[in-house]
């Protein structure tokens, strides 16, 4: 009797051995393998819907170029890895309140965007209070320049670019008179923008001959605002807008018969603007905060990894977008546990752009240089370093 | 060698063989099954892939069609306003259709009711630089946009340009239906449908959410392979978890339908086989226990009660009683056993009975033995005194009456004389042979060939007078008593000498070998030999056969020299020819350690 008693117990253990296994190598196949690097969220906040969801895509994929490359060339097993979690802001400004609140939930340590000046001046009081650096790649309004925030911008503000563009308008026609033509479907940006730039022609012996609005996407009459521009004694017409209301306008003030030379602000410089524009865009001046066709290595490598990555070329929003979240990963690759995030963006840490180097100042704004551009049968082209 | 257990073994064995059928056969099924559901959730992804992208294509035709039909209709005409018009308002999807001569010259426009534009404004305008202008009017081919956000409606669409007689026709179509569109309630639950743009960026997603951040997915492995051309199904890694894949490519538009399931999900039903193959193996092996404890105790408890019964019978107890056996193999070996314990019991009841008498006879002939040996002494060495006084007178008679009594008497007394004295002769090797065994000293262990000098030293006087040649090899030490060995070579080298053959010297050779345990010593000679019929007798008392003119003596010397080998454990013999000589091997035990030699017993 022991001996059957021992036979049926090592038995048992080794039917209990062989299920032991058999569960293990089943179970084994479901168990998540353990990562040791520590992971940090950045936040992004933009329009992926809405009239705004071009700029919102771009400024997003050059983000997320800057993470992948970031976590690409990270070898060593203790970096951080970083993820990008984005949110659409597209249905209005409140909904980039809304976003900070949430990233801030979802542990982002910092916040890329928003991509327009309003949501930047709706999001950045949460930013504030919940003590979050929110730094926005495009956002250029006035409201939250000079301010000792949370808010953080790599955009010049409208006034320094409208004084900018001033110039080059009075460097063509001293004593410009100017027909102005801008969009209050972004308030935010345009009204500032054309304040500024009616200010600063003054200064300069200008003056505004015709100013229009219009409501973009609200059944705009293109025709009316060209017919109106070109019927004003001006010199030249200035447009506040995007870039298919901007081609819009450009042709019918051409099929009016008006030679009037063209001066935009840099959000109307886009692909669309001649696509749509044809021939009748040829010629018309903008400033951009980058140097579209600069030889500039890691400019050139960008663009290609760009293109690479999501198949289109990089705009402005792509290029400061990379260029800020680039910034960001350095900082938080070499502060990780940083309780004052933002004294370490601002303080001391020079913040290097991929067409230069530049810091923050106090108040957390930059002064990116301008690059006047011109259209050339179709092609932007550099008209300052002419 | 070691034993193994029979319960163990046979627990093991239907262990094994229940198993390992089981194991192989589940392992085969699992992996086969994975590999069919594998192939099942490829196709079923294949097929929604491709029905999607079909879909899709139908999808995206529709405004192809409704250009075609402006083909030949004059865009300056009322026809044509009214044309577009209509299509603008009952094509819901489509928010701008324009109508461009070959210059690029807008000719005539169509936008939608909901569309925030007016029609004059866009007849007029310069398309010349339109991609898909470009491209259409240079190709005269069908030519798709990627997908760009409208700024007049805020949503996403698509520009198509369909070559016409006179130029271009060019739509925007509003491609956000597409997520309304019944094929994305016709998937699996499990399945997620995506489609992404010739860019990567998605279009469409099952997973609304995900969709609404317009995600691009241009680096994803299946997009990627189907960027570079290559379409079909694939396992891959997305977000950490293992996928199963297909793409299809929508005609025209260049766009990629993915048809992706996460393998966790496939692969449940197999993780469900597998769990009841390792369930079915687990119970399987329960069983094989409980069958095998079982069976082994069905076997094993016969054989046990067997091995006690013939444990039992094997200690003597014969009427050991034996348990009734359930099975007929297990009762006839147990009847066997029966049978042999009972005849083991017989026999050696005989075998005691037979012992017994045994024992009594070989006491018996001990008894006989040392009587007849006390009476061989005492008669021997009693009977020298009579005698010696017979022949006493009977040499006194004849000294005293030799020629006084007739000559018989003369001769009868002669005859009675010769008597005596061969008698006693017979009586003094009578008493040598008895003490042979009766007065023997205490073996030790002697030089062999101390024994031999001495025995030559004996026979000197013959030796001499012989001229023989006595010659010895190197001799073991053996165990024997000294006076008795050295009587034994005396015997054989004096035989050698008195039957030597006329004219011959005498040789005699003396030489030992190590046969095992014994030592085997020869004294071989050139003598007159011994018929080889006769060499089983010539060790026998007073055996002669040779006369005892020609060779005096009584015959008692071999006799005594088989008696003093046997007394020291050994056997002697001879091999002899007629003729040529003889040759007397005796053995005595090797027990005495060589000096120059290893360690030996003794």
């Amino acid at each position: 009797m022991k001996r059957t008693r021992s036979t049926l117990h090592s038995a048992v253990q080794i039917v209990l051995l062989v299920a032991l296994v058999t569960v293990s190598s089943v179970a084994s196949g479901c168990s998540p393998s353990a990562k040791s690097n520590k992971a940090i969220t950045i936040g992004y906040i933009g329009g992926f819907s809405g009239r705004a969801a071009s700029l919102g895509i771009a400024g997003r994929d050059g983000a997320l170029l800057a993470v992948e490359e970031a976590n690409a060339k990270s070898g060593d097993p203790g970096a951080p890895i970083f993820t990008l979690e984005a949110v659409d802001d597209g249905v209005g400004a409140a909904a980039a309140a809304d976003a900070v609140s949430a990233l801030a939930g979802k542990g982002a340590r910092a916040i890329i965007g928003p991509m327009t000046s309003a949501s930047a001046v709706a999001a950045a009081p949460v930013a504030d209070r919940l003590r979050i650096p929110m730094l926005s790649p495009t956002a250029s309004t006035d409201e939250l320049s000079g301010r000792d925030d949370y808010f953080l911008r790599i955009y010049p503000d409208n006034r320094s670019a409208a004084k900018r563009l001033v110039n080059e308008v009075l460097r063509e026609f001293p004593a410009a008179r100017v027909a102005v033509i801008y969009d209050l479907g972004n308030e935010a940006h345009t009204q500032s923008w054309a304040n500024h730039f009616q200010r600063q022609l003054k200064l300069g012996g200008g003056s505004i001959e015709s100013s229009q609005t219009f409501v973009s996407g609200d059944n705009p009459d293109y025709t009316d605002l060209a017919e109106g521009a070109a019927a004003s004694p001006s010199d030249c017409v200035f447009l506040i807008a995007n870039a298919i209301d901007s081609a819009m306008i450009a042709q019918r003030l051409r099929a009016a018969g008006s030679k009037l030379p063209i001066f935009a602000s840099e959000w109307s410089a886009t692909a669309d603007l001649v696509s749509t524009g044809g021939a009748a865009v040829d010629g018309m001046v903008f400033l951009n905060t980058y140097d579209r066709g600069s030889r500039q290595s890691d400019f050139v490598s960008m663009s290609e990894a760009f293109r690479t990555r999501f198949g289109y070329d990089p705009g402005f929003a792509a290029v400061h977008a990379y260029g800020m979240t680039s910034m960001l990963v350095r900082t938080l690759s070499a502060h990780p546990d940083s309780q004052d995030l933002r004294s370490e963006l601002l303080t001391g840490q020079l913040s290097t752009t991929i067409q230069g180097t530049t810091k923050f100042d106090r108040f957390g704004d930059v002064a990116l240089p301008y690059y006047v551009m011109t259209i050339e049968d179709g092609q932007f082209t550099r008209l300052d370093d002419r | 060698m070691k034993r193994t257990n029979f319960r163990t073994t046979l627990t093991w064995i239907l262990l094994l063989l229940a198993l390992v059928p089981i194991t192989v056969v589940g392992a085969y099924s699992a992996v086969r099954l994975a590999q069919i559901q594998r192939e099942a959730v490829g196709f079923r992804n294949g097929l929604i892939a491709q029905t999607a992208a079909g879909d899709v294509e139908s999808f995206l035709e529709a405004p192809v069609v409704a250009l075609s039909q402006f083909k030949l209709v004059d865009p300056d005409s009322a026809t044509a306003r009214e044309m577009l018009r209509s299509s603008a308002s009952s094509i819901p999807f489509i928010e701008s259709i324009l109508l461009v001569d070959a210059d690029g010259k807008v000719r005539a426009a169509a936008v939608s009711p909901d569309h925030k534009m007016r029609e004059r404004d866009l007849v007029g305008l310069d398309r010349t630089r339109d991609p898909q202008f470009m491209s259409a009017r240079s190709t005269r081919k069908v030519s798709w946009s990627g997908v760009f956000t409208s700024m007049f409606s805020g949503r996403r669409c698509i520009q198509v340009a369909v070559p016409l007689d006179y130029g271009i026709g060019i739509a925007v179509v509003n491609i956000e239906s597409l997520n309304a569109h019944t094929w994305a309630a016709r998937i699996e639950p499990d399945a997620k449908i995506i489609i992404v743009d010739r860019n990567g960026q998605m279009l469409f997603h099952t997973d609304r959410e995900l969709a609404a951040l317009r995600p691009n997915w241009r680096n994803r492995e299946p997009i990627a392979q189907a960027m570079a051309g290559r379409l079909g199904a694939s396992r891959y890694r997305s977000d950490g978890l293992e996928m199963l894949g297909s793409t299809a490519v929508v005609a025209g538009s260049g766009w990629i339908v993915l048809a992706e399931q996460d393998w966790r999900d496939a692969s449940r039903p197999i993780g469900e086989v597998y769990r009841g193959v390792a369930s079915v193996v687990v119970i399987v092996a329960l069983l094989a226990i409980l069958t095998a404890a079982l069976f082994a105790r069905r076997l094993g408890g016969p054989i046990d009660d067997l091995s006690l019964y013939a444990m039992r019978v094997g200690e003597g107890d014969y009427a050991a009683s034996r348990t009734v056996q359930r099975y007929r193999e297990f009762e006839e070996l147990s009847d066997g056993i029966g049978a042999m314990a009972q005849a083991v019991e017989e026999r050696e009841g005989q075998l005691v009975t037979s012992r017994s008498k045994l024992v009594e006879a070989v006491a018996e002939l001990e008894r006989s033995n040392k009587e007849l040996q006390q009476f061989a002494y005492v008669a021997s060495h009693d009977l020298q005194e009579p005698l010696r006084m017979v022949t006493s007178y009977v040499q006194l008679l004849q000294k005293r009456y030799k020629g006084k009594l007739d000559s018989d008497a003369d001769d009868f007394i002669e005859y009675a004389a010769d008597g005596a004295i061969r008698m006693q002769r017979m009586i003094l090797d009578l008493l040598e042979y008895s003490r042979v065994q009766a007065k023997g000293s205490a073996p030790k262990c002697v030089e062999a060939a101390v024994a031999v000098e001495s025995a030559v030293a004996s026979l000197g006087h013959s030796i001499k007078e012989s001229g023989a040649d006595v010659a010895w090899s190197e001799l073991p030490l053996v165990k024997a008593d000294t006076g008795q060995l050295s009587r034994l070579f005396q015997n054989l080298i004096g035989n050698a000498i008195k039957f030597r053959r006329e004219g011959i010297t005498p040789e005699v050779s003396i030489s030992a070998v190590r046969t095992g345990d014994m030592w085997e010593i020869s004294v071989a000679d050139n003598g007159i030999g011994i018929d080889p019929g006769n060499t089983g007798e010539v060790f026998d008392v007073f055996r002669r056969f040779e006369s005892p003119a020609d060779y005096p003596g009584t015959g008692i010397g071999l006799a005594v020299s088989r008696r003093i080998v046997e007394r020291h454990g050994g056997t002697i013999r001879v091999e002899s020819e007629l003729g040529i000589g003889s040759t007397f091997l005796f053995t005595l035990p090797a027990v005495c350690a060589e000096p120059d030699a290893g360690p030996e017993v003794v």
